[in-house]
Formats: C-alpha cells, sequence, structure tokens
C-alpha cells in the first residue's frame, strides 16, 4: 500500500475546484470513500423527532433502518420511531406504499397517546420510484387529525442542492405552514433561532442581548417543550440561522410565513462574534449592548494566550461550526495548527483560509474520506490536542476535545466555551473510542 | 404486525454480512451506495473498525449517477484507488439504489477484472435481507475462488472453522476459546473462515481432514467443501462441558468414518427454555443444557435462517417481533437465553429467568464490548450466574 496519504497544503486550496453539493469546493476529487470512525453527526431520523410529541413512521429496507434505530436506543427515543421493513417484492408491486395506512392505525392504537404530530421517513428507494409521500401525509392529516409530514433519508442526494440534511430541516418547520393557517399578526417580541439541535447555552449572552432589545420569546425547537410551543414559532417576526443547515426551512418560512431571516452562524473569533452582533443589531433595527461581552472575552482570551502558544492544535471537520474558523480563531491566538480535516470549502470559509494562509501556508489539510486514510493509523504530524472525533482518530496521541453538536454554544460564551474546554481537555484522560461509541453517530 | 420493528432495532443487512466476512482477507470491499449502508457496516455492525484496518468503501452513488446510469464513474473510482492501495481482490456490493436500478453488478465486476486483472468477485446485496445471507455469499465465494483444485496432503486430526464473525460470535476471544478447546484435546486448527486467518491461511485450508460449521451460514460452504473436494463437516458445539465433549466425540467419529448415535435429550421438567439466537450457536447452547444441566423442553428461536436438518420440533425460523412476543407470553417458557434486548419483551413476567447472551446482527454496539462467552465452561457460569442474577 502506498504510504503517501492524500492531502493538500491551506495554500494550495482552490477556488475553482469542482463543487461538492451545497458543501462549497472539493478537497479532493471523486474518489472511492472511506468511512473514517470519527465521522457522523446527529442522523435524520433523530433531527426530525426534534419536533416536539412527534412519532415516526421509517419506511425502509431494514438495512436502511439499522443505524438510526440503534441509534435511538442508546439515545433513549426508541419508543418513537417505528421501523418498516420494505422487501425486495414490496419495492417492485409498491406494497410498502398500500400498507402505509395499516400501519400508522396500528401504530396510532398501540401508542399510550396519541402523539402531536406525525412524521413518515423515506429513503433513497422511494426517491428513485418517485413515490408521492406528500400526497400520502396529506391524506392522512385529513384521516386522523395530526398533522403528518414527510421526511427523507436520502443519501443518495447528499450531492444535490438539496441534501438530506437541510431539506430534514425543511421537513421540521414544514409543520408551521402546512397545512396552510390563516396568517396571524406577527409577535414583534418573538423571535425564533434555526438551524442548530441542541438548545443554545442558557450561558450565551444572546438571550440576554435579544430581550434587552425588545424580544421577549425566544424560541428555538429543541427547547420548545411542546408541539403547541413549537407552532408558535410560525408567529416570530424575525429568524436567526446561525448554523447553515436551516438555510432551506428559513427560505420557506420568509416565503409562507414571512419571516424575515439573517444569517449569523456560530463563530469562535471574538472579533468575527463582534461584527456579527453589530450585523445583528441592524438586522433587528436596534443597537446590541455587546461590548461588556467583549471586553471580558478579549481578557480572556489574553490570559489563555500564553497557553495557546505552546499548543499544537488538529481541528477536525465534526466540530461545531467551521473548522477553518476555529483554526484561525487558534492560530489568532498563538497557537500552532497542526491540521486541519475538511471535504469542501464553503464560500464563508475562504475568508478565514485567507488568514490561514498568511500565518502558515503550509497547514495540511487532510480528507477524511479520501481511500488513502484506509491505510495509516495516524497522520504524520503530532498535535497536542485533537477537536473532534475524526481529527483524534488520526492523531491518537492527542488529548481529545469533542467540540459537537450535542452542546450549542453562541456568541461570545462559544469563545469562552472554546478556550475553557481546550484547559478541561488537556487535563483529561478519555478514551476517544468509548466516548465516540457513545454518541450515536450516524453517517 | 409483520414486517414491523417496534421494540427492537432492524438487524444487520446483508452487506454487513459480505463485508464482516471479508474484513480480514486483504481485499478492496466497494458497495456500491450513497454512503449510508457502508456507515451502517462501519459504524454499528463491525466492532473491530476503530482498532483495525481494512478497505471497505463506499462508491458514494449519487442521484446523478443513478438517473443517467454512469457506471463509469464508479469504475474510474476503483481503478484510480486500485492503483494506489493494490490489493488482493476487489469485491463489489449492491445496495438498495443499485437494486431498485438494476446495477448489472456482475458485468461490472467483469469489466474491472478484465482491467486490472484481479479477481472481482460481485455480491447482489440488498439491503432487504439479513446479514446470515451475506455471510453465506462471501463464505461460499471464498471458497470458489481463493481454494485450488485439488487438495494437498492432509494433516491428521486437522479441522477448519468455519462461519466466525464478530456478528455472531462477538469478539475473536470466542473463537480462540474454540481453538484452545479444540487444541487441548489433540486436534490442530489450520483456518477459522473469517476472523483471525489470513487469505493465505483460508486458500491452504484444504489440508484440513474435516470442516467445523459454527453458524448456519456456513452450511452451504461446508456443504460445498464436501461435494467439491469430500471434506466432510459437521455442526460444532463448543457450549458447556459434557456439551463440548459430545462435540468432541463427534468430530472423532467423523474423523474414523464411523457412525456416531447422539444423545436422547431429557425430558421437560417444570418449564421450558427458549433460546434466541443464531441457529447453530444456539443449539450448541441447548446441547450444554441438556448435558451440562439435565435441562429438557429447550426450543431454538432464530429471527434469521436455520437449516432444517439442525431444527427440533417447537423450534422456529425467520421470526418477527410479534412471534418473539407470542412465546414468550405464552407463558410456557420459565429461562428465556439471548440477547440483552429481548429482555425488552421480558417485562410482567414474573418467575421468568433470563441468561444474556449477546448477538451483535441484533443488539450491535449496544453489546460489542460484551465479555460474555458463551463457550466452554464459561457457558456453565453464564447460566449459574444469570439465572440468579435476573430471576424475576
Amino acid at each position: 500500500m502506498s504510504e503517501n496519504i492524500y492531502h493538500l497544503r491551506i495554500s494550495e486550496l482552490d477556488r475553482n475546484a469542482p463543487i461538492l453539493g451545497t458543501k462549497g469546493k472539493a478537497v479532493s476529487g471523486a474518489c472511492l470513500h472511506y468511512c473514517a470512525p470519527g465521522v457522523g453527526g446527529w442522523g435524520i431520523v433523530r433531527i426530525a423527532l426534534l419536533v416536539p410529541e412527534s412519532v415516526m413512521l421509517f419506511i425502509a429496507p431494514h438495512g436502511c433502518g439499522r443505524h438510526g434505530s440503534v441509534a435511538s436506543m442508546q439515545l433513549g427515543y426508541r419508543n418513537r420511531i417505528f421501523y418498516l421493513d420494505v422487501s425486495e417484492s414490496d419495492i417492485v408491486i409498491g406494497a410498502h406504499i398500500d400498507r402505509i395506512d395499516e400501519i400508522v392505525e396500528y401504530i396510532l392504537s398501540h401508542l399510550p397517546k396519541k402523539p402531536k404530530a406525525f412524521l413518515i421517513c423515506a429513503s433513497c428507494i422511494d426517491d428513485l420510484l418517485a413515490s408521492d409521500y406528500r400526497g400520502i401525509t396529506r391524506r392522512l392529516t385529513k384521516k386522523h387529525g395530526i398533522p403528518f409530514g414527510e421526511v427523507h433519508m436520502n443519501p443518495i442526494t447528499t450531492n444535490s442542492s438539496t441534501p438530506p440534511a437541510l431539506n430534514v430541516q425543511r421537513s421540521i418547520y414544514r409543520f408551521l405552514w402546512d397545512p396552510p393557517q390563516e396568517q396571524k399578526q406577527k409577535h414583534l417580541q418573538n423571535i425564533n433561532l434555526i438551524g442548530h439541535f441542541s438548545p443554545v447555552n442558557p450561558n450565551s449572552e444572546i438571550y440576554l442581548l435579544l430581550q434587552n432589545a425588545g424580544f421577549e420569546n425566544i424560541y428555538q425547537v429543541s427547547d420548545c417543550k411542546s408541539f403547541e410551543e413549537f407552532l408558535k414559532m410560525r408567529d416570530s417576526s424575525r429568524n436567526i440561522l446561525i448554523k447553515p443547515f436551516g438555510r432551506l426551512a428559513c427560505a420557506d418560512m420568509e416565503q409562507k410565513l414571512d419571516i424575515p431571516s439573517t444569517k449569523k452562524y456560530i463563530c469562535y473569533r471574538a472579533q468575527g462574534v463582534a461584527e456579527s452582533y453589530r450585523e445583528l443589531g441592524k438586522f433587528l433595527g436596534c443597537e446590541l449592548d455587546y461590548e461588556p461581552y467583549y471586553e471580558a472575552v478579549l481578557k480572556k482570551i489574553e490570559s489563555h494566550r500564553k497557553r495557546l502558544s505552546t499548543l499544537r492544535i488538529a481541528i477536525g471537520e465534526g466540530v461545531n461550526g467551521s473548522a477553518f474558523e476555529i483554526a484561525c480563531a487558534l492560530a489568532e491566538c498563538g497557537a500552532q495548527i497542526a491540521f486541519i480535516i475538511s471535504s469542501a470549502v464553503a464560500d464563508y470559509e475562504w475568508e478565514y483560509i485567507g488568514r490561514l494562509q498568511k500565518i502558515d501556508p503550509d497547514i495540511p489539510i487532510y480528507t477524511s474520506y479520501h481511500p488513502t486514510m484506509a491505510t495509516i493509523d495516524r497522520v504524520k504530524e503530532e498535535a497536542d490536542l485533537a477537536i473532534g472525533f475524526d481529527a483524534a482518530y488520526i492523531c491518537q496521541n492527542a488529548k481529545l476535545m469533542i467540540l459537537d453538536s450535542n452542546a450549542q454554544h453562541y456568541g461570545f460564551e462559544a469563545v469562552a466555551a472554546l478556550l475553557d474546554g481546550i484547559d478541561e481537555a488537556m487535563s483529561a484522560n478519555v478514551s476517544a473510542r468509548a466516548l465516540l461509541y457513545s454518541r450515536a453517530l450516524v453517517v | 404486525m409483520k414486517d414491523l420493528h417496534m421494540i427492537l432495532p432492524t438487524f444487520a443487512p446483508d452487506f454487513s454480512g459480505v463485508c464482516s466476512t471479508l474484513f480480514e482477507m486483504e481485499g478492496m470491499v466497494v458497495i456500491h451506495d450513497a454512503g449510508g449502508c457502508t456507515g451502517t457496516f462501519t459504524g454499528y455492525d463491525e466492532p473491530r473498525w476503530f482498532d483495525e484496518k481494512s478497505c471497505v468503501f463506499t462508491s458514494n452513488l449519487d442521484d446523478v449517477e443513478a438517473v443517467f446510469g454512469t457506471d463509469n464513474i464508479l469504475l474510474d473510482k476503483i481503478f484510480a484507488a486500485d492503483e494506489f492501495l493494490n490489493r488482493r481482490f476487489i469485491a463489489l456490493l449492491g445496495s438498495p439504489s443499485p437494486m431498485v436500478l438494476g446495477t448489472d453488478l456482475n458485468a461490472l465486476a467483469k469489466i474491472i477484472r478484465q482491467k486490472t486483472g484481479k479477481m472481482c468477485i460481485s455480491f447482489n446485496t440488498k439491503g432487504t435481507v439479513f446479514y446470515d445471507e451475506g455471510i453465506s455469499m462471501a463464505l461460499l465465494e471464498l471458497a470458489r475462488n481463493f481454494l485450488p483444485s485439488g487438495r494437498p496432503q492432509i494433516i491428521p486430526n486437522s479441522v477448519n472453522l468455519i462461519g466466525a464473525t464478530p456478528l455472531d460470535l462477538t469478539n475473536r476471544h470466542n473463537i480462540d476459546v474454540i481453538k484452545e478447546l479444540l487444541e487441548e484435546n489433540g486436534f490442530f486448527v489450520c483456518s477459522t473462515w473469517a476472523m483471525g486467518s489470513t487469505l493465505d491461511e483460508i486458500s491452504n485450508s484444504l489440508s484440513a481432514q474435516c470442516n467445523i460449521v459454527l453458524t448456519a451460514s456456513a452450511l452451504k460452504t461446508a456443504r460445498y467443501l464436501e461435494k467439491v473436494y469430500g471434506m466432510p463437516y459437521l455442526a460444532g458445539s463448543f457450549s458447556g462441558v459434557k456439551g463440548v465433549r459430545e462435540c468432541l466425540r463427534q468430530l472423532e467419529a467423523l474423523l474414523k468414518g464411523k457412525e456416531y448415535r447422539k444423545y436422547r435429550p431429557p425430558e421437560e421438567t417444570g418449564g421450558r427454555t427458549l433460546i434466541v439466537g443464531e441457529q447453530l450457536l444456539a443449539n450448541g447452547i441447548r446441547q450444554s443444557l441438556e448435558l451440562d444441566f439435565n435441562i429438557g423442553g429447550v426450543d431454538v428461536a432464530t429471527f434469521f435462517n436455520a437449516d432444517p436438518q439442525y431444527m427440533r420440533p417447537g423450534d422456529c425460523k425467520e421470526m418477527d417481533e410479534d412471534e418473539l412476543l407470542r412465546r414468550i407470553r405464552s407463558g410456557i417458557y420459565n429461562r428465556i437465553v439471548g440477547d440483552g434486548l429481548y429482555r425488552l419483551f421480558d417485562a410482567g413476567l414474573p418467575g421468568c429467568r433470563f441468561v444474556e447472551i449477546p448477538h451483535i446482527a441484533v443488539s450491535s454496539r449496544l453489546s460489542w464490548e460484551s465479555s460474555v462467552c458463551p463457550f466452554g465452561k464459561s457457558m456453565l457460569e453464564l447460566v449459574t450466574c444469570g439465572e440468579e442474577e435476573f430471576y424475576g
């Protein structure tokens, strides 16, 4: 086997590289993909079930339901999801579609209480067969008096303009406008945070900043205790998109519910957070008083700078945010970037790449999926700290900092969490393998 | 409700069975899928994936390739990877999407053979059937493609173990226990298909005197080897002490070409026992319960395929959740042996004892750190301690 592991230097990243779906410019050409142990995320089923008080019927060959059903047991929501195995003959004659009504009734009759919403999840094969799940869910909504929604776990569309990770968020928020409701007056004091999975950390200053700006009610789907509370998101006056995956959902809500939105992605550079709040203030028509938080975090950075300047840090793609932005934040604080893992560069990341190229044009950029990755236990670069499971897997002597979507930081609180997290990780001794498998990540 | 999983996870699919069997075989395994199927195998059906390296890849099929049928994209990716990986063979597996598209994997394998000059095996896996079918396919292809045409000199008292993967046997320690049991009794293990042996060791395995089948998915291969090479086989039972002794006596008889009369099982006394698991492993546990504990009335049930030759009246194959629930709630069983997830069916049945033996094809990573070993003496401890621990 070849010992030459595919990688680029950061100075070699190409703005004219082929596009990899909505992810951005590809880091490697088309190739077989290696599925490294550290890759994966929340999975479509888990994200869709953020809809409070909902249940799901997953309709697919049983191989497609395997990872999600095991993950649902690990994470404790197995009682909200039901799997209908689709056989080869079902596919040929469409028998699985014909059985949906019967199966839905069976599930409803076996639940201790009627769910507030019912999701039906289809897979790649029904996409290829052009099965009409929209029509089925509309019919079932009328029949059972609760809203039914369609979800697609269809990785075959990953490189398309509507990949599953974006599409599932459309499915979640579709409940707000489908079936259509009479438009109510917008509640000016209500605002939504969109795109993320876990609720934003309660210590984030964004709550106070928005409240002081007159937004008394801040909604996020993962924080809604009931389906009724979730539906209140339709009456909010603004959407703030804090992670890219909610982009299509925001566009839908703008069109269907007349809720304007702004992109203010999570970032870890203090200057970037300040700039983000300045722009957010303009969008909201007020000034956000973020200065005290900014000053506090700048002091915190100064107190960490000496320590950071002694560290070699590797950053993986599975982090909550942009690996390039995090690398930039840390490099500007004096840390040495050992390597970065990325499969594609999104438009907004070129700014950070430009900054990193000036600091160190030789930073190696690996892709977890390139087939050469199957030949190595570790890359040749050494690191003291690896942020993200994927980075830790190819640099197993480094300490692990997880920083994944299970904890959602935001604003200056995210900067502080990154710095504190580094300290904590450097003094901890954890098993990456055990932690990884406890996270129930899904590819 | 038929085909509906309300309680258990869905089970390991056929492509996981193939990949698991070929994991240590030094090949390049390509699943023609969009990534999710490969992620299922690597993340949920393969306990070795974190600590060991194997060249299993996804073709990363996308909707444009699927709709336009541009198979040359897949071929180019395989040729490019083969250039720098240079593995000993290539295996091309299907998944639900190629099945719907009618992709001709056999034709693609032929093109790959012609272009690379390497062995390329195709597997029409679909994700709609279970892992045992995948293991069965992969073992048979190993036999068809990697064995010489004739048998070399036979090593006396030597055996091959066929049908070992983590999906049924959890880990390598369990295989080692079986090997030790054989070696302590004067037998030499030539190869283990396909966990703990190299492709060369498997290629040289015709020097073994006979084959021992560990799981039902290996029966097709054992019968093939018997038909083509005249190698006799037996279904192994390695649980317990007297259970193993019975198996060894049967093995000695087989090697000497003598008839062997199986023991007569004890009568049922005070409630039946239900073993839920892979058929032949479950049969081995039944043998131990009968001979080591004098327990009668033991039924074997499996969600997967089972060979009629090794079934007894009361046994059941290809059951669904409803059938397991019906059996457990029937009240006739006072002992259940099987994966820990079956406890989820056990609620409300006071007095029913449970012995946990993990089955990775069912419970996946939920139990792949388990150190439970159902082989040899430890089976005795399991039954004794398990009965105390899980008494309802």
